[in-house]
């Protein structure tokens, strides 16, 4: 067995090592690997009376991204990844796919301006352009990390940026007296393909100056506008623009004991329509307000932070607000039941492994989410309506590391009733945190205990007799990685949700105006569990062998209960 | 630290917060959206559905007002049917106030058979949430049926037997029908076109229908108020049969030399498909902007200038196939009130 394991490893050691290889300074490479094999089967009550839906389903993939970097000189950089995709049952390259994933040049021109054209991540500020991160991220979970990681991968998540196609450019100037420096940064991207007919180009840009008064005093001021050109499409004369501005003033001071940081971020946001029938005729315009103190004790590894915000109810900023998870979308293994008539309900396991629920793009539109999922901050920070503070607590162990520990709790409230003037409150508590129990027995090898808990509930005492709410959501987390043998690891995990009580979500039209409710009633519980055995040929190559289990149970619709296991085999790399 | 400047953005940032803070509770709090009470309080019918006429001619131009009042908003849906012929017309809204345009009726259809005069309906209103509480209307006695659509040019509503249909068919094809019938309810009028048979050799083709622009309109070839293919709409109800595998293809042939003549070895046909899988009338509707130049060698696949042009339309084909291609395959369809419609698909 430990010759067995030797030899894959040198094998793959070997692939892994030749990928890193470089020709020349002037030429580099990059790129991921993935081979995945997956069986699941479906049991429970939903298919008592389902004669048509297949039990089980055995799929998988395997595919390599190529990426190559071409440097033709100190001022000019190309990348470009293309992949070869082929479905486990595409045999013989029947199901072979080709695309090319990432296309872009960037260098410095003169030697003042930077600048990139293709594809581009960009991010502003959590109120104007931010892909903020989706639900179910509580922690770092041995056990499921890797299909997170695959999921933004797959979905160019990076951090917070939004993948853009496009051309960027920043210029810097830097002085000897007053100020420090000025940056000016500028970007626009197409964000929508017109149709030639009724539908325009919709772009997307941004221009963002930034001014260092010395290290401790920052000034940023930014504007992004998400705009439609109406002749770029024949039968249309219709027009939308998104506009939202902000300007962020950062402060602090550091001692050895003590630093201190002080963020206030303030702006505005308008939409404007034309000739579009049944648009609002007057501009919808609000603003925002974000205050943010934040404390470090470097000697305690302690940091705790203390927030203030208020978002207008009609601020709208699309590249901040657009969401990354569809509840509504269909899963990839088992979409249907019921004879093939109804959609299956997302549950959490296929939020965390199936990348098809994720959206690339920035939308003008609010989109839909589930409450039990998130029901406070649906759309990120920038989530419209919401007024109230937030308190976060991160300490990051002894000097031994053995643990680490963050809190966070948030109390939010609407500024505008919806349907009544009774306006909702969020409560949102969560802790996460890891123990390192190797380093307390003085193991060699790791040991490590992670664990989170996140309560959010939501309440609203109503004056209608109907506009009572009262929705309640937990949801916790466990991962378990014991390192048996160098490098290879036993694996655990559980993924837990259960969520009552009753709801209101509002249906909103083309222009994000509250037209009708539906109600939501909830009495949901799942639980997913996992275990498994992983080989970690480095940081980034892994092989791994588990098994999953899921329970879900409605309590309101127990016909639809159903248990779902997979096994999957999963061999991921990234170079 | 020893710099001041940036102690200045402290007292700056907190008179910033606490301003901004100070214009938030300034802000508009009249609620968002309908309210709550509107749509999930107690249900009540305050008016039951009644209708402004009796009798109604709708090729001149008369409609009928379903007139209804509810204590809450809710999900309801008004179906008008026509008590000899089964024609039904769905409404659907969520409005507690019924009157005016919310509820018009002006004489379309949503399931064939058409509306035609002579006929009595009656209206239902249903409840989603309330299933026990449907409400009806008096009946409605129709005087005359809804005329074509402005600018619509009737390609053949399968009446007149003095019109020119070529009918064709594979040598081997066990052809059961194929012309003019009136075996069930036609979707407007007496008539159809009714094609049924086996196929028994796999073949794919089974039989076919030509239709030309000298029968049809007169002309030489199709004329219409604009050349634009976006704008021009072909429609035709289908009758289903519930057999499988069978496939509709509609080809249209252009005189691409405008000669007067389709050749098709030199000139383009365009077509459009579509699987038949239903029961009962339907109606099809696509621009001619959705069709395909046709794949078949020698029929049509090659275009003499290149280019889909809906001023040349020559003639139409309406060809039954076995998608099944294998023998022993029965399938079928019936056709009517094929139309061009300009601007948007027919609603009848």
């Amino acid at each position: 067995m430990q010759r067995n394991i030797t030899y894959l490893t040198l094998l793959l050691g070997l692939f892994a090592g030749s990928a890193h290889a470089q020709l020349s300074n002037k030429v580099s490479f990059g790129g991921a690997g993935r081979f995945l094999l997956d069986q699941g089967r479906i049991d429970g009550e939903l298919l008592e009376t389902d004669t048509t839906t297949a039990r089980r389903e055995l799929n998988g993939l395997a595919l390599f991204d190529f990426g190559i970097t071409i440097r033709p000189n100190e001022d000019t950089e190309i990348k470009a990844v293309t992949r070869v995709e082929n479905a486990i049952d595409g045999f013989w390259g029947a199901g072979i796919t080709f695309q090319l994933r990432e296309l872009t040049a960037r260098g410095v021109a003169g030697e003042v301006v930077r600048y990139a054209i293709g594809d581009i991540d960009a991010a502003l500020t959590p109120y104007t352009l931010w892909n903020s991160s989706s639900e179910f991220r509580l922690m770092r979970n041995p056990a499921f990390e890797v299909f997170r990681d695959i999921v933004d991968y797959e979905n160019y998540y990076a951090d917070s940026t939004w993948r853009q196609q496009g051309l960027e450019a920043e210029w810097k100037l830097d002085f000897d007296r007053g100020i420090e420096s000025l940056t000016f940064h500028g970007l626009v991207s197409k964000n929508r393909n017109t149709d030639y007919f009724t539908l325009p180009d919709r772009l997307l840009g941004f221009a963002r100056v930034q001014a260092v008064i010395n290290p401790a005093l920052t000034l940023q001021v930014q504007g992004i506008n998400l705009f439609e050109i109406a002749e770029s499409a024949q039968f249309n004369e219709a027009e939308r623009a998104h506009r939202a501005g902000s300007i962020l003033a950062s402060t602090g001071a550091s001692s050895s004991s003590m630093n201190w940081r002080l963020d206030v971020e303030t702006g505005l946001s308008s939409v404007r329509y034309a000739n579009l029938d049944e648009a609002p005729e007057e501009p919808t315009e609000d603003f925002f307000v974000d205050g943010t103190a934040r404390l470090q004790w470097p000697e305690q590894n302690l940091q705790a932070s203390l927030s203030y915000r208020d978002v207008g109810p009609d601020y709208r900023a699309p590249g901040a607000q657009s969401r990354r998870l569809d509840p509504n979308a269909s899963a990839a293994a088992f979409s249907f039941y019921t004879n093939r008539e109804t959609q299956r309900p997302v549950s959490i396991a296929d939020v965390v492994r199936d990348r098809t629920l994720y959206n690339r793009t920035i939308a003008p539109e609010l989109s839909n989410f589930n409450p039990s999922w998130e029901n406070a901050q649906p759309y990120g920070q920038a989530t419209p309506n919401r007024r109230g503070v937030h308190a976060g607590l991160n300490w990051t162990g002894d000097s031994a590391r053995r643990m680490e520990w963050r809190g966070e709790a948030s109390f939010l409230t609407e500024i505008r009733g919806e349907g009544t003037e009774a306006l909702r409150r969020f409560l949102t508590l969560e802790a996460a945190g890891v123990v390192h129990l190797a380093r307390y027995a003085r193991w060699e090898k790791a040991l490590d205990l992670h664990a989170g808990l996140r309560n959010q509930q939501t309440t609203r005492s109503g004056t209608q007799g109907v506009d009572d709410v009262s929705l309640g959501s937990l949801q916790a987390e466990i991962g378990l990685q014991w390192e048996i043998y160098p490098r290879l690891d036993v694996l655990g995990g559980m993924l837990f949700l259960q969520s009552s009580g009753n709801e209101y979500v509002a249906d909103r039209d083309d222009f994000n105006r509250i037209v009708f409710y539906d109600a939501y009633d909830a009495d949901l519980r799942e639980t997913w569990i996992s275990g498994g055995l992983r080989y970690r040929f480095t940081d980034n190559m892994v092989l791994s062998a588990q098994y999953f289990y899921l329970d879900r149970l409605n309590n309101l619709d127990p016909t639809t209960a159903y248990t779902l296991q997979q096994a999957v085999v999963l061999y991921n790399l990234f170079f | 630290m020893n710099n001041w400047k940036h102690y200045l953005l402290v007292p700056f940032g907190s008179l910033l917060l606490l301003g901004v803070i100070g214009l938030g509770s300034c802000r508009e709090l009249a609620p968002e959206g309908p309210e709550l009470e509107d749509i999930f309080g107690e249900f009540q019918i305050l008016r039951p559905l009644t209708q402004d006429r009796t009798t109604v001619d709708f090729s001149a131009g008369e409609t009928v007002e379903f007139i209804a009042e509810l204590s809450v908003r809710t999900d309801w849906t008004l179906t008008i049917r026509s008590i000899e012929t089964g024609a039904r017309k769905i409404i659907q809204g969520n409005e507690k106030l019924i009157m005016g345009d919310v509820a018009r009726w002006n004489g379309s259809v949503t399931f064939a058979p058409l509306f035609s005069a002579g006929e009595h309906v009656v209206a239902s209103m249903q409840f989603a949430a309330f299933p026990d509480s449907t409400m009806f209307s008096d009946t409605i006695l129709i005087t005359g049926s809804r005329p074509l659509p402005e600018g619509g040019i009737l390609v053949s509503d399968f009446e007149n037997l003095d019109q020119v249909f070529e009918a064709f068919s594979e040598f081997s094809f066990e052809e059961t029908n194929n012309g003019v019938d009136s075996l069930f309810p036609a979707a407007i009028g007496d008539k159809y076109w009714y094609m049924f048979g086996r196929d028994n050799n796999g073949s794919v083709f089974v039989c076919g229908l030509r239709i030309t622009a000298t029968s049809a309109q007169g002309t030489p070839v199709f004329e219409f108020p604009t050349e634009n293919e976006e704008k021009v709409w072909f429609n035709m109800f289908v009758f289903g049969t519930g057999t499988a595998n069978t496939v509709l293809v509609i080809d249209f042939q252009e005189d691409d030399n405008l000669n007067g003549t389709y050749v098709a070895s030199q000139e383009g046909t365009y077509n459009y498909q579509v699987p038949i899988d239903w029961n009962g009338w339907r109606i099809l509707s696509f621009p001619y902007s959705a069709t395909a130049i046709s794949t078949n060698g020698g029929l049509g696949n090659v275009d003499a200038n290149g280019q889909r042009e809906v001023n040349r339309i020559i003639a139409l084909q309406f060809i039954l196939l076995s998608a099944g291609g294998q023998s022993d395959n029965s399938v079928g369809f019936g056709l009517d009130q094929a139309l061009f419609t300009i601007n948007g698909p027919y609603e009848p």
